[in-house]
């Protein structure tokens, strides 16, 4: 992959991996920096990349661990398990469209109790749409692990799905 | 088995789930614009023209205190450390191996100090062993000159040296790059006792000395020949018998990432993931390598002290098990969130020692915690050092008494933790 070839690859992948970001922590700034890192990175492998079936795979499991391992490092920080603030983001920063804002929960205020790991998996599971086994894959992980994490992120968000739903019914 | 149970139309909560996953990725695409793009490509492309490799991708385990400046500087020093934990854990199971590094007829060098500690712990209930932790000052036992070890440290690059591990029964074990050759050493490193030269050269420029499992048999990693994928592969060597030297089990295809650990086991090596994906640690999926004897034959057991993380949120405990004997030790609040598995060590007293980088809100660093065992006088408790950011130390090999080897120019040091590290 050539410098030209790069750039065009960073283009195309760049706004989707902020997409990711955003989508699993919710924080702008998270996601930008950590989208930058990733393509740091994938330009020192750019020669390996460019052989694999899917560069963008590769970097959706880099930009998946670096925020896992960001909010791992936050919670040291605070010595107790924190959970991303739901107010980080402005209340219509999800969607311009406010039909689609209001048929659907925020996805933001769904995820808020949920794990880092757990957030992880969601996003892929429900924004990417990728299976159990692709997204074991990505991350590295067993299928197992897999779905014993999205099994807890589920009930969590089915919880909170219908107890938005009720607040608004 | 179904992939995708109860989404995509025939469960309701579940497609309104993924519509707002999809709305909130597709917004947040969109918001995206050429421009930051193009601004966001411009800052990597600084960063690239100033020789920055980025966080380390492949190997992210950091074993010093300059973290990031070389993922293969901190490769090299990981797996000094991880065959040192590792051998070690066994090595202190067998207690008739274990031996003071400390010489009892020297002089007393320094009395014995009181230092108070910060931490506070509490042991979780077990089926067979309980205690109760509490805040007690931790007093410095009397200080012995240390046995200084007669290794050797050698280089083959600037990333690859002598490694360190040791044995069933505490002899120490060099892995010595320049000549391919395991060095064995008595329990002390005092005296030289074999020299084995592989009967293949491993032809990698980054082997990792892994372990020393049961039988005297070797555990190193290479990458996988040929392979561009990040991918590694697992090698087991005897030390002695027939096939000393040789490659007796070879298993290939491991992760090469840097996203997962190795950690040994009852049953063999297992991989733990990175990440925090799992609140027990190794994971009872986890893919494993059992332990093979000298002649490649599978191993179905061993008997050495294994340890695993329990991590509920805010109160995970290490658990050490000793023929099936499980003993928890709450985690000090540093180490309640592991990337993945830290080095750990049992200790002779029934307790452990555990090494691992963390983050801090001043940058990070190596930390050890030792986890002391509830005595008939004392209650369990378990100290935080940290390694001195002004020494450097590289820690070569815990060891289960209070002390470690770390490289020090072209030979290994024998050092206390109090003297590479200070209590917090």
């Amino acid at each position: 992959m050539h410098d030209g070839e790069y750039d065009e690859f960073f283009r195309a992948t760049y706004p989707r991996l902020v997409a990711i970001g955003m989508t699993m922590s919710s924080s702008r700034p998270v996601a930008q920096e950590l989208a930058q890192e990733t393509m740091l990175r994938a330009y020192h492998r750019r020669d390996e990349l460019s052989s694999y079936d899917s560069p963008l795979a590769w970097c959706r499991r880099v930009m998946s661990n670096l925020i896992i391992d960001h909010y791992r490092s936050t919670m040291v920080e605070h010595s107790v398990v924190t959970r991303l603030r739901v107010d980080r983001i402005g209340a219509n920063e999800a969607t311009n469209d406010p039909a689609v804002a209001a048929a659907s929960p925020r996805w933001e205020n769904l995820i808020a109790p949920l794990t880092a790991p757990q957030r992880a998996i969601a996003t892929l599971y429900y924004a990417e749409d990728l299976p159990v086994r692709a997204i074991a894959s990505s991350l590295g992980i067993s299928p197992g692990t897999v779905k014993s994490t999205l099994s807890k992120a589920r009930a969590s968000l089915r919880r909170h799905l219908a107890a938005q739903q009720e607040a608004h019914s | 088995m179904n992939d995708r149970p109860q989404i995509k139309g025939t469960d309701p909560a579940g497609a309104t789930l993924r519509a707002s996953a999809v709305t909130a990725a597709t917004a947040h695409q969109a918001e995206v614009t050429d421009d930051e793009t193009d601004a966001a490509l411009a800052a990597v492309r600084d960063r690239i023209a100033e020789g920055d490799a980025g966080r380390p991708a492949v190997l992210p385990r950091p074993r010093t205190v300059e973290r990031w400046r070389t993922w293969a500087a901190q490769a090299a020093l990981i797996a000094i450390v991880a065959g040192g934990a590792i051998a070690l854990c066994q090595r202190s199971d067998d207690r008739k191996s274990i031996v003071p590094a400390a010489d009892p007829t020297a002089s007393i060098v320094t009395n014995s100090t009181d230092v108070p500690t910060t931490q506070t712990t509490t042991q979780t209930p077990t089926s067979e062993a309980t205690s109760e932790a509490t805040t007690t000052p931790t007093t410095t036992p009397a200080t012995f000159a240390l046995v200084q070890p007669i290794i050797p440290y050698f280089c083959a690059s600037d990333y690859t040296c002598t490694q360190l591990a040791n044995t069933d029964d505490g002899r120490i074990v060099a892995y010595e790059p320049t000549g391919e050759e395991l060095v064995v050493f008595d329990s002390l490193g005092v005296s030289e006792v074999q020299r084995i030269s592989l009967a293949e050269p491993l032809a990698d420029a980054f082997p990792s000395f892994v372990d020393v499992g049961p039988d005297d048999v070797v555990y190193l990693s290479i990458n996988t020949p040929g392979i561009t994928d990040p991918s590694r592969d697992l090698l087991a060597i005897p030390l002695s018998g027939p096939a000393a030297g040789t490659v007796v089990k070879r298993w290939t295809g491991l992760d090469g990432t840097g996203d997962s650990t190795i950690v040994p086991q009852v049953d063999g090596l297992v991989v733990v993931g990175c990440c925090g994906f799992m609140e027990a640690r190794p994971a009872a999926d986890a893919t494993r390598y059992p332990y093979v004897d000298r002649s490649g034959t599978t191993i179905t057991s061993s008997t050495h002290a294994t340890f695993r993380l329990d991590l509920t949120p805010g109160a995970g405990t290490l658990v050490r098990i000793d023929n099936g004997i499980e003993t928890a030790f709450a985690l000090p609040s540093e180490f309640q969130a592991p990337r993945d598995f830290p080095m750990v060590v049992a200790t002779d007293d029934g307790g452990a020692v555990a090494l691992d980088w963390i983050d801090l809100a001043d940058g990070g660093g190596m930390l050890i915690a030792h986890f002391l065992a509830a005595t008939s006088d004392n209650p369990a408790r378990v100290d935080v050092y940290r390694v001195d950011t002004a020494q450097n130390a590289q820690i070569a090999l815990m060891e289960p008494t209070d002390s470690v080897l770390v490289a020090d120019g072209d030979h290994f040091t024998r050092k206390r933790v109090a003297d590479i590290a200070t209590q917090i």
